[in-house]
């Protein structure tokens, strides 16, 4: 077993290196603090006595693993606090820390930790919970490390979309391949357009590719069976290429194209083998950077969605080039256009040199073309987004600069405006990026991309999966569901982009959005179609708090869940985090025919050793008991009237010792939406979608200057991200060793 | 750059002893009649009632208990073990049991033994690693839910989806455009050099992902040549699987399907010679899985029990008896794993008889979430190099020992693996 002092020091290593939340979630493993099964068909005499199953620390145990064992779960790593005050630079003395330490921690069980064992953690308190620079003004800002960012699954969906959109399902190419010479005029006339057999007439002429070497004509056409001739300069012929033929009625044969679209399923995603994201603890979004890593699945998967988008690009190979194939310069001109818009960027000439030559090694153009597309769609260069910079001014370059704001607020590729300012190297200033952000706002692009933000970071997302019971939450459908999520997302860029909304309104609205499906599924008036704006009655003005989507995500499959509700206001809203329950925590109560869901977590509050943390928890979570767990109101439940009153304690720090008391989801939404510390966990949720990473205590001065002026500014969303576009650390990176 | 540089190696937190993987390749051929030609890792989440869990005598007396009772016709192919123990960190934690099940490292702070035999002793399988989950992926669950560690902290997702993972292993039904095999592998070469190519002035954790990305490319690689030269054995024709409509891969009921169709993947996969090291994850520690809604089955119940709900007892004689019976449930579903193995014919016997199937758990008990005194079943023939049969108490013994006994039976070249490790469990080892 790794000694004390290596295991302190592999815990600073990990802080310095940025994965602090993963040795708290580490640390805090080892609980303190002990809490009874709440049984409410049970007595429960013993409620108060030590459990033995939690570990007494090994004798001879030094200071940081006394620490590690009792201390940490509560108090945080590195002393840095957490559900208890933080213990990072201790400045009252020995004596005090070990009167309090031996009268009263851990909590519940004092006797854990005596006068010795305190004095022993205390002599090394200095490397247990290390000073930590409090003032942020002359803190050096923190850049994001140099790095490539694996584009997410959704990222490449939306980057295909943009670079080789699917064909439509009705859309027909003809192709006809002179036998000899070559024809000065091919027109196509059938059942669509009257039989002309000339253009003049409504006949469709066909236009020469030479880099397919024959005549092509793409078009839409109607569903059902078409029947048609080419006519090749005045002679009338059937189509050489025609997957099927008809008796013409003079003795021969038209040529037939069948389409059959009106019920088609729409494309498959090339995408949608891919595996899910991995997600660290406390972080909602599917861009962790560190997290994401190619494996052979992944490569199996790209391998495959190759084949069909090669498919597209010779489908349409007259979209990228017009050349002579049999001119050396064209495979260059098709990997430099190609290249361009799949890179993101301008190629380098040995880029270039490279693919040309994949395509100049194959048996024929379209054959090299494919090639050298499956390959350029498998590359790095593709497949992830460069944030490496300059390597010596350490500042992203134009056109990584372009693709960090596309990708940012449109999980997209930049467009041609956003490449044309990143050509002239205009995109490097702020204001010009600002000036970006605030026009790629307006795209629809934005509040797709915007919309996912939202569902992410309240983990609203999980209401399409999470469980009900069938017999009695039936009315919890999939459209339900469907509708809950979009209606979340719509109500999030509503505010953020078109009303030009704050955070108090994202927390407070006493609107929200209904389709049909969610007005009727509320007992609600239809608001015929798609999603309208609709006033809320109490006790629903409190924004996505009485959302569907949050309230079902976080609710059990039989019964509500104020703990996971708590926890979702604590950590996601507030960013508040606790430690992992003790062992003997115990599952969740039984439905209980007789009580209500406060008495049957009454437990929670009655136990000293339990209310540590679930005074934090269980208050909070009372309040969303005016909502059942599919999210329809109620004011009753097994006929005792619902109390959705209690106290938000230590909403700005735990430790504080403030608390203020609400009256019900919409009081405490307002004491949310008041405090200091949900402007500053929002800034943190955004700061940890943009830059794809976990933060860490080195973050703190960086996101609090964010967060300083996102309060300035009202707290308006939209600001937010304009300034976080504009901010140094958009385009700045760290070197790495 | 190779493939298995020792810096790798020592990173990726393999402890001690370790031959060169090249000298593996040689012995193994030579030992490949005495060590088992696979290895199954199939977790089930939540511990057992371990004060009811053990078995009683050895050997010919060994008496199975009812959380193990339909084991009973494989139980002479089986060895039970006490006294296997996480190591003390974390003790009393779900997720701190989850990181040390596979990589015996705190924290998860190394290989797992899975992928550490998939790059050494199973690298010649075209799919090195199977990875395959029963609903591990419910709501999004991520991180240390998941028990395969590619990497110090790095774990990756099963893939929950049977017919994806199928259609991933025998090839889609339909492809648009197929193309012909030779020029899949042209392609696939030039992805690899253009991989190669790709370099630039990286630091540590990039060059790492880079070289994991490159890794990753060589494998496929391998495979696509392979496929396009070799016919796949005759046991390999017409594979085929059911389905279970994507909208339905979560739902509760159709638990069980899920983890059936799972196990016949994972065997056809194998038996196909495809894959030589697989994992199979039902749901995920903390499960909030609903066992009662299966239907059909002891399970079956009117009202929701929470997996993990049931998993915290207590006092309660309902809750104890809903989680003794999934345990049990879990056990038939190992017992049904390895009727499938036993029904493919391979050597002189059959599947089951040279394969090693280890059915762990991350914690001892659900109740208290001890890391200590784990139940911990090996299953399979292992080819002759476990002797089997057997209810063996090791006393205290690090985890890493026991995969360094399913590494050792395996032919891979480890003597010990993660902390504390001494090295495997000679009690039960033969080779």
């Amino acid at each position: 077993m790794p000694g004390s002092a290596e295991r302190a020091a592999n815990v600073m290593t990990r802080v310095r290196s940025g994965a602090w939340p993963i040795v708290a979630g580490w640390v805090v493993g080892i609980m303190m603090t002990a809490c009874p099964r709440p049984d409410a068909t049970a007595p429960r005499p013993e409620s108060n006595a030590p459990p033995a199953a939690i570990p007494d620390p090994p004798p001879g145990a030094t200071g940081p693993e006394l620490y590690a064992m009792q201390c940490a779960s509560c108090h945080g790593a590195m002393g840095i606090g957490g559900v208890a005050p933080a213990l990072a630079g201790w400045s009252k003395g020995e004596a005090v820390f070990v009167d309090v330490v031996a009268a009263r921690m851990p909590v519940g069980r004092p006797e854990a930790c005596d006068a010795d064992c305190a004095r022993t953690i205390f002599a090394s308190l200095d490397t247990i919970a290390p000073a930590v620079d409090t003032r942020c003004d002359d803190a050096a800002p923190r850049w994001a490390p140099r790095r490539l960012r694996l584009l997410t699954r959704h990222e490449l969906t939306r980057t295909v979309d943009a670079l080789l959109p699917a064909p439509a399902c009705d859309e027909h190419r003809f192709t006809f391949r002179p036998a000899s010479g070559r024809p000065a005029s091919v027109i196509v006339a059938g059942s669509f357009n009257g039989w002309a057999p000339t253009e003049a007439e409504g006949g469709w002429p066909m236009t020469w590719s030479p880099v397919r070497g024959a005549f092509v004509l793409t078009r839409a056409l109607e569903d059902g069976a078409h029947t048609y001739k080419l006519v090749v300069d005045g002679t009338w012929m059937e189509d050489p290429e025609a997957s099927d033929r008809a008796p013409d009625g003079f003795g021969g044969f038209n040529s037939v194209v069948e389409i059959a679209c009106a019920n088609a399923a729409p494309p498959a995603d090339p995408y949608r083998g891919l595996p899910a994201e991995i997600r660290p603890e406390h972080f909602p979004f599917d861009d962790h950077v560190e997290s994401a890593i190619v494996t052979p699945v992944h490569v199996t998967e790209h391998f495959e969605a190759t084949r069909e988008l090669a498919a597209r690009v010779t489908d349409r190979i007259e979209d990228w080039v017009s050349c002579d194939p049999a001119d050396a310069a064209c495979s260059r001109a098709f990997v430099e256009a190609f290249g361009r818009r799949a890179f993101r960027r301008p190629l380098e000439t040995e880029e270039i040199d490279r693919y040309a030559a994949t395509i100049r090694g194959a048996p024929d153009f379209l054959e090299g073309v494919t090639q050298a597309v499956r390959v350029m769609l498998a590359s790095p260069r593709f497949l992830y987004r460069s944030e490496l910079g300059d390597a010596g001014t350490l500042r992203l370059d134009p056109y990584e600069t372009a693709s960090a704001l596309a990708y940012f607020l449109w999980s997209a590729p930049p467009d041609d405006a956003l490449l044309a300012k990143a050509a002239d190297g205009t995109i490097l200033d702020a204001s010009v990026r600002r000036a970006e952000a605030d026009r790629m706002l307006e795209d629809p692009r934005a509040a797709e991309s915007l919309g996912r933000f939202a569902g992410a970071w309240l983990g609203a997302e999980k209401i399409l999966t999470v469980d009900k019971q069938p017999a009695t939450y039936g009315a919890l459908t999939p459209e339900v569901r469907a509708s809950m999520l979009a209606a979340t997302r719509r109500f999030f860029t509503h505010v953020a982009l078109e009303a030009d909304g704050d955070l108090d309104t994202l927390l407070t609205a006493d609107f929200a959005f209904r389709d049909d499906t969610l007005a009727s599924f509320y007992g609600e008036a239809p608001v015929g179609g798609g999603f309208a704006k609709a006033p809320l009655a109490s006790p629903r003005r409190a924004g996505v708090l009485a959302h569907g989507s949050v309230l079902g995500a976080y609710g059990h499959s039989d019964q509500n869940s104020p703990i996971l509700r708590g926890k979702l206001v604590r950590e996601r809203v507030l960013c508040q985090v606790f430690g992992v329950p003790p062992p003997d925590a115990g599952g969740v109560p039984n439905v209980d025919p007789d009580a209500t869901t406060r008495e049957r977590f009454a437990q929670h509050s009655s136990n000293e050793r339990c209310a540590g943390c679930h005074r934090y928890l269980d208050e909070v979570g009372f309040a969303f008991e005016s909502f059942d767990t599919i999210g329809h109101a109620r004011t009753e439940e097994n006929g005792h009237p619902i109390d959705p009153s209690g106290t938000l304690e230590d909403v700005e720090a735990f430790g504080a010792g403030t608390a203020e008391s609400f009256a019900d989801l919409e009081g405490l939404a307002s004491a949310l939406a008041a405090s200091d510390r949900v402007a500053t966990c929002f800034t943190t949720q955004v700061w940890r979608y943009q830059t794809g990473q976990s933060d860490t205590v080195e973050d703190r001065c960086t996101i609090e200057a964010i967060a300083d002026r996102f309060r300035a500014n009202g707290r308006n969303v939209r600001q937010l991200l304009l300034d976080v576009v504009a901010d140094e650390a958009f385009v700045r990176r760290r070197a790495e060793p | 750059m190779t493939r298995f540089d020792r810096r790798t190696l020592l990173r990726a937190g393999v402890g001690t002893a370790l031959v060169p993987w090249l000298l593996t390749r040689s012995s193994r051929t030579a030992r490949a009649a005495q060590t088992a030609h696979r290895v199954i890792f199939f977790y089930y989440p939540d511990g057992v009632h371990r004060a009811t869990w053990r078995p009683t005598g050895d050997g010919a007396s060994l008496t199975l208990s009812h959380q193990l009772a339909p084991l009973e016709q494989h139980k002479d192919r089986c060895v039970f073990l006490s006294g296997m123990s996480l190591g003390p960190t974390d003790s009393g934690s779900h997720p701190g049991g989850a990181k040390k099940l596979l990589t015996a490292k705190d924290g998860g702070r190394g290989e797992s033994l899975d992928h550490g035999l998939a790059r050494t002793v199973f690298a010649s399988a075209p799919h090195r690693h199977l990875y395959l989950g029963a609903q591990a992926n419910q709501n999004g669950a991520s991180g240390d839910k998941h028990i395969s560690y590619v990497g110090s902290e790095q774990t990756i997702a099963p893939e929950d989806n049977p017919l994806r993972a199928f259609e991933r292993l025998f090839g889609r039904p339909s492809t648009p455009t197929p193309t012909a095999p030779a020029a899949d592998v042209t392609v696939i070469d030039a992805m690899r050099a253009d991989l190669e190519v790709f370099s630039t002035d990286l630091g540590a954790v990039e060059r790492r992902k880079l070289d994991l990305h490159l890794q990753s490319l060589r494998e496929v690689e391998e495979r696509v040549r392979m496929t396009s030269t070799t016919t796949p054995p005759p046991s390999c024709a017409n594979p085929s699987i059911g389905a279970v409509p994507e909208s339905e891969l979560y739902a509760p009921e159709r638990f069980a399907d899920v983890l059936d169709l799972q196990i016949d993947v994972m065997v056809e996969a194998m038996a196909c010679g495809l894959s030589k090291v697989g994992v199979l994850q039902c749901s995920h520690h903390t499960s909030e899985l609903i066992m009662s809604r299966i239907p059909n089955s002891p399970l079956t119940n009117a009202r929701d029990t929470r997996s993990h709900e049931a998993s915290h007892y207590g006092g309660s004689g309902d809750l104890l008896a809903t989680y003794v019976a999934q345990r049990r449930w879990f056990a038939d579903r190992l017992a049904h794993l390895l009727d499938r193995l036993a029904m493919h014919p391979e050597g002189d016997g059959s599947m089951l008889d040279h394969t090693l199937v280890l059915f762990c758990t991350e914690v001892a008990d659900g109740d208290d979430h001890s890391h200590d005194d784990l139940p911990v079943v090996l299953a399979g023939g292992a080819s002759g190099a476990i002797e089997t049969g057997r209810f063996v108490d090791v006393g205290y013994r690090r985890q890493g020992d026991l995969l360094a006994t399913v590494a050792r039976a395996a032919g891979a070249p480890f003597s010990g693996w993660g902390d504390g490790s001494e090295g495997p469990l000679g009690a039960i080892l033969r080779v």
